[in-house]
Parts: C-alpha cells; sequence; structure tokens
C-alpha cells in the first residue's frame, strides 16, 4: 500500500474514526506520523497489562466502527481474528504511526467504495 | 593456458555458480581444463586460491549467515520492549537527583477467539509483560519495583456500534473526502455533520480480560524477590457516544472538559464517554523469597494479596494543533488480615499515585508520591524526561 495517502481510503477512515474515539485531534495531513504513545488510550503512568487492556477495547471498538458504522468487509483470506490481532500489535507498538495502523487496516479490510484491485 | 587465464576462467565460472546458487561439480570441471592442456598441478592451485579468496569474502560469510538464519528470528521476541531514559527528582530529606531508565515489554504470544456474533466477541490469549525503574545508582532509586509476568487470559468484549445502512455509510465517505482536505478540522461544519451521523451510531462497549497470572516481583538488584500466583479481572467501559447519559456522567473528565471548552480545544462541555478509568484489581499468593524485613520479624510465609490498579487519560488542551494530555494512575497492594508486626512496620499496604502531563514533541512533566512494595521510604518524586524508541 502507499504510505499516507488522501486517495487510500483506509487511511481516511482510519483517520476518522481515532477523531471519532477521541484518540488525537490530529488534521489528516500530520496524522500519518502520529505514534501509538500519542493516541488518547495509551497511559504512560500504567502497567502495560493496564494499557493492553485499554489497547484491546480500542482493537475490538476500531474493527466494530469499520464493519458496522463504516460498512466495511474482510479482505479475503482474513478474518476477524486476524485483523482484531494485527490491530493489537500495532496498538501496543508505541512507536508504530498511524500510518502503520492505517496499511494494516488496508490489508484486512475492503472499505465501503474501496476499489477492489488496491 | 597461463595462470592467470585459469584464474580468471575459474573466478567467472565460480562466481556465476555462487550468484546462481547452483551445485558444484568439481571433478566435471576439472576434467574439463585438464583436457584442455592445463597442468593439474596448476589447476589445484588455482581452485585453491579461489575458495580462499570467496571463503574470506564477508559479503559471502554474509550470504551463508543469512541463509542459515532466514527462518530464525530470535529478535523478533523483543518486539514490543522499550525502554525511556529518566531522571528522578526525590524530596526526600536527601535529596538527590538519580539518572535511569524505564522499561517495559508486553507480547502475546498465542491468542484465539471462541465467539464472534455482531460486536460480541471472546477468545483466550498466553501474554508475557515486564516493567520497572532501574537507576544508575540503585539507593537512589524511589520506585525500585521490578515486575515479570506470565498470563492465560479470557476476554470478552460487547457493543460499541451500530450498523448503518449504505446510503448513510455512503453519506460518510463523501463527507470523509472533503474533511481529508481541511486544515482546521474541529469546529468545522463538515466535521460536526460527521461527527452528527456518525456518533449515533456508537454504543457503549464493556471489555473483560480474566487472567491466571504467575511472575516475579522484584528490587533492581534482585536481593529482595517475590514469586507470585494468581487471578485479575481487568474491567474497561467506554461510552463511545458522548451524548448517552453514561457519558454525561463520567465525572473523571469533568475538570477537563471544563479546561477544553474554556480554552475552546471544544465547542460545549463535553465529557468523554471514552475516557472512563479503566480497572485492573486482582488476588495473588505471594511467596516471599528474598525478603529481609520480613525474616527479621519472622514472617516468611507466603500470604495473599490485593492488588488494584486505575489508569486515566484525556486530552487537557490543544497546544499548537496537537494535544496535550494528561494521565494519572492508582496502583494499590493490601495484605488482607495481616499480623499486628506487619501493620506496625507498614509491609502490609502501599499505594502509588502516577500523574503526567504529556506535551507534543515526546516532553513529559510527571509526579509520582506513595511506595511500592521493597520502597523503604514513601517518596515524592518529580521526573522529567525524554523518550527514546527501540
Amino acid at each position: 500500500m502507499e504510505t499516507w495517502n488522501r486517495n487510500n481510503r483506509a487511511c481516511t477512515t482510519t483517520w476518522t474514526t481515532l477523531r471519532l474515539l477521541h484518540q488525537t485531534i490530529e488534521k489528516f495531513e500530520t496524522a500519518g506520523l502520529i505514534t501509538m504513545e500519542n493516541l488518547a488510550f495509551w497511559n504512560s503512568t500504567s502497567s502495560p497489562e493496564l494499557r493492553k487492556i485499554q489497547a484491546q477495547t480500542l482493537s475490538f471498538q476500531m474493527d466494530n466502527v469499520f464493519r458496522m458504522v463504516r460498512k466495511a468487509t474482510y479482505e479475503t483470506g482474513t478474518t476477524q481474528e486476524k485483523a482484531i490481532n494485527d490491530i493489537l500489535n500495532i496498538l501496543i507498538d508505541k512507536g508504530k504511526t498511524i500510518a502503520d495502523l492505517a496499511a494494516i487496516n488496508d490489508y484486512h479490510y475492503l472499505f465501503w467504495g474501496e476499489n477492489d484491485d488496491w | 593456458m597461463t595462470g592467470k587465464k585459469i584464474f580468471l576462467f575459474l573466478l567467472v565460472f565460480a562466481s556465476s555458480l555462487t550468484f546462481a546458487q547452483t551445485e558444484f561439480d568439481l571433478d566435471s570441471l576439472k576434467e574439463i581444463l585438464m583436457a584442455s592442456g592445463i597442468a593439474e598441478d596448476a589447476l589445484d592451485d588455482a581452485l585453491k586460491n579461489l575458495y580462499e579468496s570467496s571463503l574470506n569474502d564477508a559479503e559471502t560469510i554474509n550470504q551463508s549467515v543469512k541463509e542459515i538464519f532466514l527462518d530464525e528470528k530470535p529478535w523478533a521476541l523483543l518486539n514490543g520492549l522499550s525502554v525511556s531514559l529518566k531522571t528522578f527528582q526525590s524530596v526526600t530529606p536527601e535529596s538527590a537527583n538519580a539518572l535511569g531508565f524505564s522499561y517495559e515489554y508486553q507480547k502475546d504470544m498465542q491468542r484465539y477467539f471462541l465467539e464472534k456474533e455482531g460486536t460480541t466477541t471472546s477468545g483466550i490469549s498466553l501474554s508475557l509483560s515486564a516493567n520497572g525503574n532501574v537507576a544508575f545508582i540503585e539507593e537512589l532509586n524511589p520506585n525500585n519495583f521490578l515486575s515479570s509476568k506470565a498470563a492465560i487470559h479470557f476476554f470478552r468484549s460487547w457493543g460499541g456500534a451500530l450498523r448503518v445502512d449504505e446510503q448513510t455509510a455512503t453519506l460518510l465517505n463523501q463527507i470523509e473526502d472533503e474533511l481529508v482536505l481541511l486544515d482546521d478540522v474541529d469546529g468545522s461544519t463538515l466535521w460536526n455533520s460527521f461527527l452528527a451521523v456518525a456518533v449515533s451510531h456508537l454504543t457503549t462497549q464493556i471489555y473483560v480480560d480474566l487472567s491466571l497470572t504467575g511472575g516475579l516481583e522484584s528490587n533492581q538488584s534482585f536481593t529482595k524477590k517475590n514469586y507470585t500466583l494468581g487471578g485479575r479481572l481487568g474491567f474497561d467501559l467506554k461510552a463511545w457516544n458522548d451524548n448517552s447519559l453514561l457519558a454525561k456522567w463520567n465525572i473523571f473528565d469533568y475538570p477537563f472538559a471544563v479546561i477544553r471548552f474554556l480554552t475552546a480545544t471544544e465547542d460545549d462541555f463535553i465529557p468523554y464517554g471514552s475516557s472512563f478509568p479503566t480497572i485492573l484489581i486482582g488476588y495473588s499468593l505471594i511467596n516471599p523469597v528474598k525478603d529481609k524485613l520480613r525474616r527479621a520479624l519472622g514472617e516468611e510465609d507466603s500470604y495473599g494479596r490485593i492488588d488494584f490498579e486505575l489508569g486515566f487519560k484525556t486530552i487537557l488542551v490543544k497546544m499548537d494543533e496537537k494535544p496535550v494530555f494528561f494521565e494519572a494512575s492508582l496502583i494499590y497492594f493490601l495484605q488482607p488480615g495481616a499480623s499486628k508486626q506487619i501493620k506496625e512496620s507498614g509491609l502490609n499496604e502501599f499505594i502509588l499515585f502516577n500523574t503526567a502531563l504529556k506535551l507534543p514533541h515526546g516532553i513529559y512533566f510527571a509526579y509520582t508520591t506513595g511506595k511500592l512494595p521493597f520502597d523503604v521510604t514513601h517518596d515524592k518524586v518529580y521526573s522529567l524526561g525524554f523518550e527514546l524508541m527501540f
């Protein structure tokens, strides 16, 4: 997938979803570089176990929003389990960026109106 | 043929075979060359020189090593490890500065989903985690407590969103295509339009995580150690729809909602239902393998301990179009039914409160008060830091 790109539905929907869930207030242009530790769920004063619970909650909710509110479906060969596990692995890696998250979402989800040929 | 020509011929021939990564039939090659009039001794010397130069070439060695270890990625286990440099300023009577670092590690070894229906999902997982603070001079470490754990989890998530129709999905896409062009998103008519549609399809999500956990607690020099075995329950409630009654009752976010309104980060007083604190509560059996204080009191037997953690984070204000976050956590340990000696020594109960203000560009201000197991004194610690990443 291309890097952070306003013509890529996975990038734009990842961005609006994170804004919708109060995880960031960045505009699209600069959001791609934002790391996971700079999202609202990442509490650096908490233990890793507590933070992982928060990341798991968010990973399930991102999947809920993609499927239910944005009418995305899973790409051929992927499952809900794989998609959510990969989202979680990005979320708990403080150095990963929103662009990295969008890339994994692009891999697992066929977003509404997205070209099947991506 | 001269020696140089033999060497060049062999070099080209062997190089082409090296790049093609095919088997080298030495006997066949020797037969070909000797049939063209090359003496066997000269051929053996040339081959010996060629092999030695190839084997001593770093690129050849690198390629071989790469092939051998291509499927082996032991370093992948370290994914999830982060280390942060820190300075600690203690305000105890012996006030001193301490330089050190904190580390944390979190990794799921396996995860399986058992139930998947709508927004309800449950599953099991196996995880490893570790965290702690290390000061380069141990005596100055205000939070000298390292923790490492392995756990089996059962988790379940339900709620969070409602299904939209195709027309609504198309509308959200159309608004989104315009939103990405804006520099000032918050407060724009477009963003308000997007929220009006999307938020109405968000509901409250509940996430629970029940785990069986075993681990090791120690100070940084491992002169004090506890082995632990117990159960923990994690609970996370998120009222994602800010218009819901539950979101409006998130009193933890009230002070920050006021600040966001007064600083025009939000257009109205809006407590975030997404910032409800997350809770972790557990009960463990503790085996104090090395605990001089307990040993001195003759209290070396295993004992039960309740532990509780609460974490909270929310957006405070907007600074240069970036969020400033307020974070806080409360950690509490209690040994119920402790003996009078343990209580009088202050070993039955520990509480630690952490709070931090995280500014853009990795700068943070933090304040910690309280003590953890293995801390002798109740410290108040200010720290200022920046973060590096692996």
